[in-house]
């Protein structure tokens, strides 16, 4: 699988919308390799999806993103892990690792684990608080066996100014 | 002039309305008010000793950052407006304002940044310039993400769309969001209801008039289609349109011309057409009740908008969107459904639409005095038919005696039978069973003695 990281200069982009440069990963296994840079600064939503499929992009991981675009890619089929941030090294390290949670932006760890409160605000009963009886086994990611194979082409990352 | 010390700061910063937080100067966020939390959306405690980028999400954090060009170049920048996402994914509307901060010595410390959400203020200046585009048109289902992903290069295109759909769909705004998204979106946006006027009150309607051509048209008046210059002309009802102005809407379409009645000089047409109808115009066209040829003129770029009925999974929403929209109307501050409400509206087949639900929304908000609509504030027809207490009176009165349940099935079976005469089939209907039940209930009650 192709995945895409949206970034801005040496840093995952605030939001995906503002993003200039997709990094491409091949994904094997739990090692990622570099395979392209997209560079596509004019902002526009549909041609940046078009490039993203046309590239085999099957997930993309980025900061905040509207639920418009977030729809968008869906329907392109392309999934998003959003409201992640970091640089790009530290963002794959913890791909590759099953650790991008603990990169969520603050805030924001009940919307990307999909407990966030639905947008139509509904008057209910509480839920219960009753313990569970599962022992059901464990599906983590081992460690130790996962490494980031080499850095992005491009050399060292622009300075860390806004 | 220096802040009294004895004054709680804090207090005094969750007391403002507006969103304030600052920054030092590696743009760590050093304090984060109540109403910057609300607007955001991040609590406070995670905010704190984060990067403000990490925390604000704006349209200006990448690469255009306010307070950093108010820090660089030693400025104030007030009410400049840019957009945020919150963590739910919604796309609030700010206005910002930005000041570098220094210590006592004039020695540069970091940045303060105020916001104030302008959510309200825009969703009031939609309703009244009907400046929408299609992030308003609200739904998550299957079928409006469909037409999602095709709107806008249908806009781009410039091609005749045809909009279809039941009565209260929504047909006007998808209509409104092509023209919005479109490269005419400067130009005029006419809407006409084809359906709303007599033919030949119509025809001088969209293609206007010249002085003399009828009595009293005493000066020239332009059509629609004239108004609608460099624009888009919304041709509402189409299906509805008589056969004789069809065939002139047919010529304007393939010849970019049309003539203003009582004018013998052709008028060049630059008018994108978008049609919209509520009717079969496929049916339509094979009963000879619509021209072919126009049909095929106007079906270039067609979007089928689907009924609520079948996305019910965008009544909570819209519901929401209503509710939002009404608040600023009526000035009050419902915060959504109770969820029995909700349930309700959930399994309503709703005939008339997403604008059925806005009217039972309208009605809600007259009969709520409190936060969440509850059941008994929708219309009428939400409400039980009837309520426990009347039909266990009900229900005492017509058996008198004590009864087991079989015995109740026999006596309804009894006067099911006696109603229609003995006719099994008849009796079938009436109890909702089968010709092998109604058997075996005439076989149990043979043997209860019943």
């Amino acid at each position: 699988m192709i995945l895409c990281l949206a970034c801005y200069n040496d840093r995952l982009a605030s939001l995906y919308e503002n993003a200039a440069d997709f990094l491409l990963y091949e994904v094997d296994g739990c090692n990622s390799y570099p395979v392209g840079r997209l560079s596509l600064p004019q902002r526009d939503p549909m041609q940046r999806i078009t490039a993203l499929a046309a590239h085999g992009v099957t997930l993309v991981i980025c900061g905040g993103i509207c639920r418009q675009e977030r729809l968008h890619l869906a329907e392109a089929g392309i999934a998003v892990t959003p409201w992640v941030c970091g640089d790009p090294e530290t963002v794959l390290e913890a791909y590759n690792h099953g650790r991008l949670h603990q990169l969520t932006m603050p805030g924001c760890q009940r919307e990307r684990t999909g407990q966030g409160p639905s947008s139509q605000r509904v008057q209910g009963p509480g839920r219960g608080q009753g313990r569970g009886l599962g022992q059901g086994r464990g599906q983590g990611r081992g460690q130790g066996q996962c490494r980031n194979t080499g850095r992005f082409p491009g050399g060292k990352p622009p300075s860390q100014d806004k | 002039m220096s802040f009294p010390t004895e004054i709680p700061c804090h207090a005094v910063m969750d007391s403002i309305a507006d969103g304030v937080f600052t920054v030092d100067l590696d743009w760590n966020i050093t304090s984060f008010n109540q109403a910057a939390e609300d607007i955001t959306g991040v609590p406070a405690q995670e905010a704190l000793g984060r990067k403000c980028w990490e925390v604000f999400h704006s349209s200006l954090c990448d690469g255009q950052c306010a307070l950093g060009q108010c820090l660089d170049e030693d400025t104030r920048l007030v009410n400049k407006s840019i957009f945020i996402i919150r963590p739910d994914g919604a796309r609030t509307p700010i206005s910002i304002s930005a000041a570098p901060l220094r210590d006592e010595q004039g020695k540069l410390i970091g940045g303060v940044e105020t916001f104030r959400d302008l959510s309200d203020i825009a969703l009031l200046r939609k309703e009244v310039e009907g400046h929408y585009v299609f992030e308003d048109i609200v739904g998550k289902s299957a079928g409006l993400t469909k037409l999602f992903a095709i709107l806008p290069q249908i806009a781009a295109s410039e091609a005749t769309s045809l909009v279809s759909g039941e009565s209260g769909v929504g047909k006007e705004l998808f209509a409104r969001a092509i023209h919005n998204l479109s490269p005419r979106k400067d130009g005029p946006f006419i809407a006409v209801n084809c359906g709303a006027l007599p033919e030949t009150l119509l025809e001088s309607e969209l293609f206007g008039y010249k002085a003399g051509a009828f009595t009293d048209a005493k000066k020239d008046k332009p059509g629609r289609f004239q108004l609608a210059s460099g624009g888009s002309i919304f041709l509402d009802e189409i299906g509805d349109m008589a056969p004789g102005l069809q065939v002139k809407l047919l010529r304007v379409l393939q010849e970019k011309t049309f003539e203003p009645l009582g004018s013998v000089t052709p008028v060049q047409s630059d008018v994108r057409v978008i049609a919209a109808t509520n009717r079969d115009l496929d049916e339509l066209v094979a009963q000879g009740g619509f021209r072919q040829d126009l049909f095929y003129r106007l079906n270039v770029a067609r979007m089928n908008i689907p009924p609520l009925r079948n996305r019910p999974e965008d009544i909570p929403l819209l519901a929401d969107h209503f509710i939002r929209r009404l608040n600023l109307l009526k000035d009050k501050s419902i915060q959504g459904l109770s969820e029995d409400a909700l349930g309700l509206l959930m399994r309503h087949p709703f005939p008339g639409n997403v604008r059925e639900l806005e009217n039972i929304l309208e009605f809600a908000f007259i009969l709520c005095p409190g936060d969440f609509i509850q059941v008994e504030h929708l219309p009428e027809n939400f409400q039980p038919r009837q309520d426990h207490e009347s039909a266990s009176k009900d229900a005492i009165s017509l058996f008198q005696t004590p009864m087991t349940m079989d015995q109740v099935k026999c006596l309804a079976l009894e006067a099911a039978l006696y109603r229609n005469h003995g006719k099994v089939m008849a009796t079938c209907r009436e109890l909702g069973v089968s010709k092998d039940t109604l058997r075996r209930m005439r076989k149990r009650c043979a043997e209860l003695g019943e």
